[in-house]
């Protein structure tokens, strides 16, 4: 759908809302913001996809041309890394990751928000799972999350107000095959909530199954941000979206009140944007790097960073990959790449020697001729042997790991590397520690248990994957106490009155579960937030 | 030299298509006639594995039969899961890693190590070789598969698609 642009930024009128990303939380902001009313620039690093023109998914080769359509630019899009090496998994785009994301969108539990008083670590987010009940049900009906309900309903399931907009999906061969052992062994595998309505929805339609979503979905099915909330963004008038501008700086005035943002189009040229709020939705890994390189006199550390916490407690999900090869024909590759979820672990469970847990999650991805004869690793004689044997045969399975914050874990600036614009390129450090490790040690043996249980002849080992989750958290934390967090309960920074976050990076801990779906309902709170102080004047 | 390597990598047999069948090496040959950087990996490499087979086989590759052409990919394949990026990120495994390739590259470095490039583009060649096979609609056939997501999907998510 061609973009609609009604609504131009001038150069020296400041608008309502400058916005740096439009992903999962900046889509969303761009929407709400612009609905109440508000002029809106969102200033995007990556550029605008066409579904049915961009994506390569309905070619012979497109197992490998498909991949390279949201490949990082080499030089634009690096990162060095501190100790363990950490794969990033992002799309820079209008849409953001979900442009690639499995629309896997589970909601958080209840004991998320409260970990500090249930388990005596890490914090408290500074609300409660009922404050963003709402919001959870209103960006489900937006995205038409198909969900079990009913008999169906995982029996781990948080209260909900609404019932999911549409069915779930059903299971696939290999779906039911690992359900077949989850139901031995008295799990519960069920169909997850996902942003992939069954029925045609808001204009779309329904999943096709092609098991493409990390591709893009040429059909546009699945819900990603680019054709649900950026189009009715851009219907209002009030919004412009500048595709391929990297914002490099946010500049402050002698009030300490974020003043414009600087940012570098296409060709490199650098640009100035003023606008009366800034919200930054660059993701936990771009979102504190821009707030570290907008140091000034009156910020030393870098923007908003008082407290030195910009850039720490950085988390992903823990990610154990296995694979199990059955005797029958599965063919995971039909059907949505998300196969269902298992919650039994979610809680704390007093045995265990850690706190926290996870969920296990059948993976169909990547079950293609191609990308099987790779994981196999063996040329000659024996790979077509071997193909041949485990082909159409395999199913993976995935967790979800709470990995708890520690302050060690962080996304700093690299002091020697640079990107393609000059830029400092981000430096990631993130290692298991000590309860992440208890867990780990854990997890395998539950993957294998499930394999068993479900009849796999052959179980490949399960391995740790850090960075494979492609859920990038924390690094600007909300929190009442301004000594101790980042921003406020409605994503405000402490330090400066008109700067808010609106991405992953406010999350205090990062829950077992996939955390698009709450990035996206705390962007339209704080999207409330933005428009009551505007009207409250305080903008 | 290509399609003798191609079909080593995938054989032709009585079991089922091969390189051969599926003409890997015409689409290889395609493949790096597009871009001159290719062009050029593709000789630096192919002229690395002969070398190879020179210094440990005692002949130019193509001059050796199939099962010590083999050993000669054997030896080259063993190196390079040596050198292979491992997930230990520090300093030290990254010198350890950066040793070993110019410790295995240097041509002369004793007639038992040099391998040039070898391993270095062996790897890319069993990875680009699979791609051109695996594409393929023969091989689609041979274990069963039903074609590319788009546009269709899969209606019906127990049986092939068409079926
Ligand atoms: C392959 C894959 C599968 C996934 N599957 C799931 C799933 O099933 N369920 C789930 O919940 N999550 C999933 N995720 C993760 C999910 O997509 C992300 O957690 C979520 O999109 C993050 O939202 P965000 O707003 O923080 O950042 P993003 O959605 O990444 O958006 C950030 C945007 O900011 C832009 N940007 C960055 N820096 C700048 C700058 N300096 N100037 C201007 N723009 C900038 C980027 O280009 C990007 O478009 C998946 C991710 C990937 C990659
Ligand atoms: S599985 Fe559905 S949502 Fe995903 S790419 Fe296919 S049609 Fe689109």
């Amino acid at each position: 759908m061609p973009p609609r642009v009604a609504f131009r930024a001038s150069r020296q009128q400041p608008v309502g809302v400058v916005i740096v990303g439009c992903g999962a939380g900046g889509g969303v902001l761009a929407k709400e913001l612009s609905e109440a009313g508000l002029t809106v620039l969102v200033l995007e690093a990556g550029r605008r996809f066409i579904a049915g023109v961009d994506y390569r998914t309905a070619e012979r080769e497109f197992e490998v041309t498909a991949p390279t359509v949201f490949a990082p630019e080499p030089s634009r899009d690096r990162h060095t890394c501190h100790g363990t090496a950490f794969e990033v998994s992002r799309v820079k785009g209008v849409g953001g990751s979900t442009l690639a994301y499995l629309a896997v969108v589970p909601r958080f539990h209840p004991s998320d928000f409260r970990v500090r008083s249930e388990d005596g670590i890490a914090d408290d987010w500074p609300l409660t799972y009922e404050e963003l009940e709402s919001y959870y049900s209103e960006v489900e009906y937006e995205l038409g999350v198909s969900g079990p309900d009913g008999e169906d309903a995982s029996p781990f399931e948080p209260v909900r107000t609404a019932p999911y907009p549409t069915p779930p999906h059903e299971f696939n061969k290999a779906s039911l095959a690992i359900k077949r052992g989850a139901d031995r062994l008295g799990w519960h595998l069920r169909r997850e909530p996902l942003a992939i309505p069954t029925k045609p929805w808001h204009g779309r339609p329904a999943c096709l199954r092609a098991g493409a979503c990390m591709f893009g979905c040429a059909a546009e099915a699945k819900s990603s941000i680019d054709v649900t909330y950026v189009p009715k963004a851009e219907a209002t008038g009030r919004v412009e979206i500048r595709p391929r501008c990297v914002a490099r700086e946010v500049t402050v005035g002698d009030d300490g009140r974020a003043r414009s943002v600087v940012y570098l189009d296409a060709k490199g040229q650098e640009h100035e944007v003023f606008g009366r709020v800034v919200v930054l939705a660059a993701s936990a890994i771009e979102t504190p790097r821009l707030l570290v390189m907008s140091r000034s006199r009156r910020f030393p550390a870098g923007l908003a960073n008082g407290s030195g916490l910009v850039g720490r407690y950085f988390m992903e999900h823990l990610a154990v990959v296995a694979f199990g090869v059955f005797d029958e024909r599965l063919d995971a590759w039909r059907g949505t790449p998300a196969g269902g979820s298992i919650q039994d672990f979610y809680e704390t469970d007093r045995p265990n020697a850690f706190a926290r847990g996870f969920t296990i999650e059948v993976n169909c991805s990547r079950q293609w001729p191609l990308a099987v004869a790779r994981r196999l690793g063996v040329w000659g004689a024996s790979h077509r042997a071997r193909m041949k044997d485990v082909f159409g045969r395999m199913v993976g399975l995935a967790t979800v790991g709470e990995q708890l914050p520690d302050v060690r874990n962080t996304v700093e600036l690299d002091p020697v590397v640079k990107d393609s614009f000059g830029l400092p390129v981000p430096r990631i450090t993130c290692e298991a520690r000590d309860n992440d490790r208890a867990m780990l040690r854990v997890i395998p043996r539950r993957l294998t248990e499930l394999l068993e249980a479900a009849g796999a002849r052959e179980i490949w080992e399960p391995a740790y994957m850090p960075g494979w989750s492609a859920h990038y958290l924390g690094t600007c934390r909300m929190g009442r106490d301004p000594r101790t967090s980042v921003v406020d309960a409605w994503c405000r920074a402490h330090e400066v009155p008109n700067l808010y976050v609106g991405d992953g990076s406010v999350f205090v801990t990062g829950a077992a579960a996939n955390p698009a779906l709450t990035i996206m309902a705390l962007a339209m709170r704080t999207a409330e937030g933005i428009v009551r102080a505007f009207r409250d004047g305080h903008a | 030299m290509l399609s003798a390597l191609a079909e080593l990598i995938v054989p032709s047999d009585g079991d089922g298509p091969g390189a051969r069948d599926t003409r890997v090496a015409e689409s290889l040959e395609r493949h790096a006639s597009r871009s001159a950087e290719v062009r050029a990996r593709y000789a630096r490499g192919l002229a690395a594995i002969d070398l190879v087979a020179r210094r440990h086989a005692g002949s130019p590759f193509l001059g050796l039969p199939p099962a010590r052409q083999l050993d000669v990919l054997g030896r080259i394949h063993a190196v390079a899961e040596r050198v292979r990026w491992r997930r230990d990120a520090s300093w030290a495994a990254r010198v350890r890693r950066r040793l070993a390739r110019v410790h295995y590259s240097v041509a002369g470095w004793g007639a038992r190590h040099g391998m040039g490039e070898a391993h270095v583009f062996f790897p890319r060649l069993v990875d680009d070789v699979l791609a051109q096979f695996w594409t393929s609609r023969q091989a689609w056939q041979w274990v069963s598969y039903d074609g590319p997501p788009m546009s269709e999907g899969y209606p019906d998510l127990g049986t092939p698609r068409g079926a």
